[in-house]
């Protein structure tokens, strides 16, 4: 069994010894996430529309997030920045690196919160709600892509809590800021990105190319022509943009790292 | 300073420093709003150009204050920290340049953290550690069979390593530091806040794999009888700088000689002095005497003492290794 | 009123500290206000071109656009001041047991912890909620109240609803003088903390029974009530009622506070924790 997969494995069952808790902390999760949504659609349901998207357009765009960032943020458990910043903080980190096994191994293995399944059932709901509410022509190709989708989505997200916790490296507490890449995008690719200022949508093209991970592969599901004309192949490029972004993060991660062995703590 | 050396040195250090920027902290809540905008950085030279060489299976004690830069050099030792100058070779290799490599090798324990998974029973982050680090099933088996029994790790193997006492906590620590047979361990306040059977346990322990597998360990600590009963060698080391580097029974007949008397008078007296002992303070009813071991001996000055003056109580210290290195330093006696 | 104010100013000293802290936070509130005043213009931009309305005259339920734009700056601006995304710090000293030494001094518990939390709430206020506001009027025009009677208006509402705010925090927190789970469940009194304050969303734009629901909770009077007031939306009248309802829970959830924390220190007391 790959050493990562034991790591995991562990995390498990020391979560599995305190079964109430974990069930409480999903009940919260789900409402704390629910609630949230409700709150939202609500209010967009007073005016019947966003920017040219259906309230269920809207709940589908959600949904998407929803499932791939809760997937993230139980994967990614050991790189959600305040978490690392507490294995730095507390010398934990110093333990890992006294390991000959390559750091993200140990750190994808230092945490895995099962719990953020409530995100995802809830992102699941919200998206299967609003996929009965619309009609989707449904193709082989869009069935399969789907999942692909959420792939890269993760693996985006992902890459974003990697470079958070690389900032831990410099600034040992974890930094607020980060939380405008990391929840700022995810909350910003739940409405159609039609919706932001010009600058503001560029940022989220070019710098920080989130555009492709939800919006652009939505057009396609749900059938609805490009205002921002790109080309065509746009929405199809969200597994590979992941991709880059993670092999993006890996590179920062090593340089923090770097840094970190410079000066310690 | 003089060198030890066996055939071949396990750890060579020449010229090594470490330096650090660090922000001054203001006082206050102007302070707190002046660092906000500019705050002030100054350079600290935790390590500052020191060299040694440790042979293969010596026992060295690394001693000083805390913040002397003990941590420092353990943790460039150890691949965790890049130095800012100097060179390191431990068993051939440079500690920060291969890490995987390079701590497959060694062994560590920091003694206010453990390396074991803090919500499972004992024995599980061992076989964690099996994985870890490779061990051959057999191997493992070996190791862990003496350990167990040495450390006596039995009574507790299933308890979770949060329920566990400190001291068996640090047993435990101690063997999973063990367990990949490394050639050199790395011990940094391996007894710090333990009871005296604890200690004594983790010393017998240490003695045992030095002298059964040869293992090289360099130990930090606070703790004068660790260094009495494990190292033959001490370095000395404060404000980053090697102060002293030689066998330990040359540290305290050079330095360590010196015992003191706290004395308690039931009245004040202008004059407190008495033969064979030197007065370091006295204030209205309290005297603290210094003095040689080998010239007067405790019950003597007591005698004398208490012959001269009412004594309402009184306490011989022992001289601690804290003590001697603050006055080696303070007093430049290096 | 000595040991009150001793307590309200070590704790705004604690947080100046905070350098990268306070900008970063800043900035995040910043970006979120942007989100989500560019959603508002959206939302109102959309609805008035489908309805042949003009989007700078059109009201939704009695608001403005530009009311809905400073209603994101100023719910960003009190985030903190409110303590909207997790309050633990009595649960926490419960936990580790520090509250023994908290037992010793001769103070209500409520009242120590009043003090403690308005100079968090103050240092807050000082630190991220003016800067915050402060951004906006500069970026987005975020229009402050201009009369003195507007401003009082306000500064009541939002010493009321700080009031209030602790209130119901302090009694979620008191359960931890009988299970370890708060937190779970906190974060679902949190989460309808969020949709029933009008945090997310202006109250007067969710659909009729999900605000019957809301003003049958104490949570829109910790922000409604106050962004409200700092808005202009209401009558006077209206904003008199507001005030009234804001009191009334504030006095309810002390009196609440006080009868479950004697229960909570008897068990406490009599079962050593």
């Amino acid at each position: 069994m790959p050493l990562v997969l034991r790591l995991i494995g562990v995390q498990l069952r020391a979560q599995m010894q305190y079964r109430a808790s974990f069930w409480i902390d999903v009940f919260g999760t789900f409402v704390l996430q629910i609630t949230g949504i409700v709150a939202i659609l609500g209010g967009l349901s007073t005016f019947g529309a966003v920017a040219g998207w259906t309230i269920s357009e809207v709940a589908f765009l959600y949904g998407m997030v929803e499932i791939s960032f809760g997937l993230m943020d139980m994967i990614f458990s050991g790189f959600d920045p305040p978490w690392f910043s507490n294995l730095v903080k507390q010398g934990q980190f110093t333990q890992l690196l006294l390991r000959p096994v390559g750091l993200w191994t140990q750190v994808l293995g230092s945490a895995f919160l099962l719990r953020r399944l409530a995100r995802v059932g809830q992102g699941a709901l919200v998206l299967v709600v609003a996929l009965s509410q619309l009609q989707v022509e449904w193709t082989l190709v869009k069935a399969l892509y789907l999942p692909l989708v959420i792939a890269g989505q993760v693996m985006c997200y992902g890459a974003l809590f990697v470079v958070g916790s690389a900032i831990v490296f410099w600034t040992i507490d974890s930094v607020e800021a980060i939380n405008i890449l990391t929840y700022g995008s995810t909350e910003m690719t739940m409405y159609p990105m039609t919706v932001y200022p010009d600058w503001l949508r560029n940022i989220f093209t070019f710098a920080v190319p989130t555009i492709f991970m939800n919006y652009f592969p939505a057009l396609y599901f749900l059938g609805k022509p490009d205002p921002l004309g790109f080309p065509a192949f746009a929405p199809f490029i969200a597994p590979f943009v992941g991709v880059a972004m993670l092999i993006f993060s890996i590179g920062v991660f090593r340089i923090g790292l770097r840094h970190y062995q410079g000066t310690g703590t | 300073m003089s060198t030890h050396s066996g055939a071949a040195p396990m750890i060579t250090v020449s010229h090594l420093a470490k330096q650090f920027s660090v922000t001054k902290g203001g006082r206050g809540l102007l302070g707190a709003l002046r660092g906000l905008v500019a705050p002030e950085r100054v350079t600290v030279n935790a390590v500052d150009d020191v060299s040694f060489n440790i042979g293969r299976g010596e026992i060295v004690g690394y001693l000083g204050p805390n913040g002397a830069g003990k941590s420092t050099t353990l943790k460039m030792l150890c691949g965790l920290l890049v130095p800012t100058r100097g060179e390191v070779l431990v068993n051939g290799q440079i500690p920060w340049k291969d890490r995987r490599k390079y701590v497959a090798n060694i062994g560590a324990v920091f003694g206010q953290r453990t390396t074991l998974w803090w919500d499972l029973p004992v024995i599980e982050s061992f076989n964690l550690l099996r994985h870890i680090y490779g061990i051959k099933p057999e191997r493992f088996r070996r190791n862990f069979d003496a350990f167990r029994a040495l450390l006596e790790l039995d009574p507790f193997l299933s308890t979770p390593v949060r329920s566990l006492s400190l001291g068996q906590r640090m047993r435990a620590d101690i063997c999973a530091a063990l367990l990949h047979d490394p050639s050199i361990v790395f011990l940094d306040e391996p007894t710090i806040g333990l009871d005296v059977v604890a200690k004594e346990h983790i010393r017998q322990f240490v003695l045992t794999i030095n002298r059964e597998r040869g293992t090289t360990v360099i130990l930090t600590t606070h703790d004068l009888s660790d260094v009495e009963k494990l190292c033959e060698r001490v370095m000395i080391i404060d404000h980053g700088k090697l102060l002293f580097d030689d066998r330990l029974a040359a540290l305290m007949q050079r330095f360590g000689g010196k015992r003191a008397l706290l004395v308690e008078f039931t009245q004040a007296y202008d004059d407190v002095r008495v033969a064979g002992a030197e007065v370091v303070s006295h204030d209205a009813l309290r005297a603290t005497y210094h003095f040689d071991r080998a010239e007067t001996s405790a019950a003597d000055l007591i005698a004398r003492v208490s012959a001269r003056f009412g004594v309402a109580d009184l306490a011989v210290r022992e001289p601690d290794i804290e003590e001697t290195v603050r006055r080696i330093y303070e007093e430049k006696l290096l | 009123m000595g040991p009150m104010l001793a307590l309200a100013g070590m704790t705004i000293q604690r947080q100046v500290t905070y350098r990268i802290a306070t900008l970063s936070g800043l900035a995040t509130n910043i970006f979120f206000g942007l989100l989500r005043a560019s959603v508002m213009v959206a939302l109102y931009t959309g609805f008035a071109t489908a309805n042949g309305l003009s989007p700078d005259t059109m009201l939704m339920r009695g608001m403005s656009m530009r009311q809905a734009v400073d209603f994101t700056g100023i719910t960003q601006a009190i985030i903190v001041y409110m303590a909207l995304f997790g309050w633990w710090e009595f649960m926490d000293q419960v936990r580790t047991g520090d509250i023994g030494s908290e037992l010793l001094k001769p103070m209500n518990l409520y009242v120590s912890w009043l003090a403690r939390d308005i100079g968090r709430a103050l240092a807050g206020l000082a630190m991220r909620g003016a800067p915050i506001l402060l951004v906006f009027v500069l970026l987005f025009g975020t229009r402050l109240p201009k009369t003195i009677e507007h401003w009082l208006t306000f500064a009541l509402a939002m010493m009321l609803g700080l009031w209030v705010s602790f209130g119901w925090r302090f009694l979620l927190n008191l359960f931890s003088f009988w299970t370890v789970e708060v937190r779970g469940i906190g974060r679902a009194v949190f989460g309808f903390a969020y949709m029933f304050s009008g945090f997310l969303m202006p109250l007067r734009f969710m659909p009729d029974w999900i605000r019957a629901l809301a003003w049958a909770t104490p949570f829109p009077a910790t922000i409604t009530v106050p962004v409200d007031a700092f808005l202009g939306v209401n009558t006077p009248q209206e904003m008199a009622g507001y005030l009234l309802i804001q009191a009334l829970w504030g006095l309810v959830l002390a009196l609440a506070c006080q009868v479950v924390m004697r229960r909570g220190l008897r068990k406490l007391v009599i079962q050593g924790g």
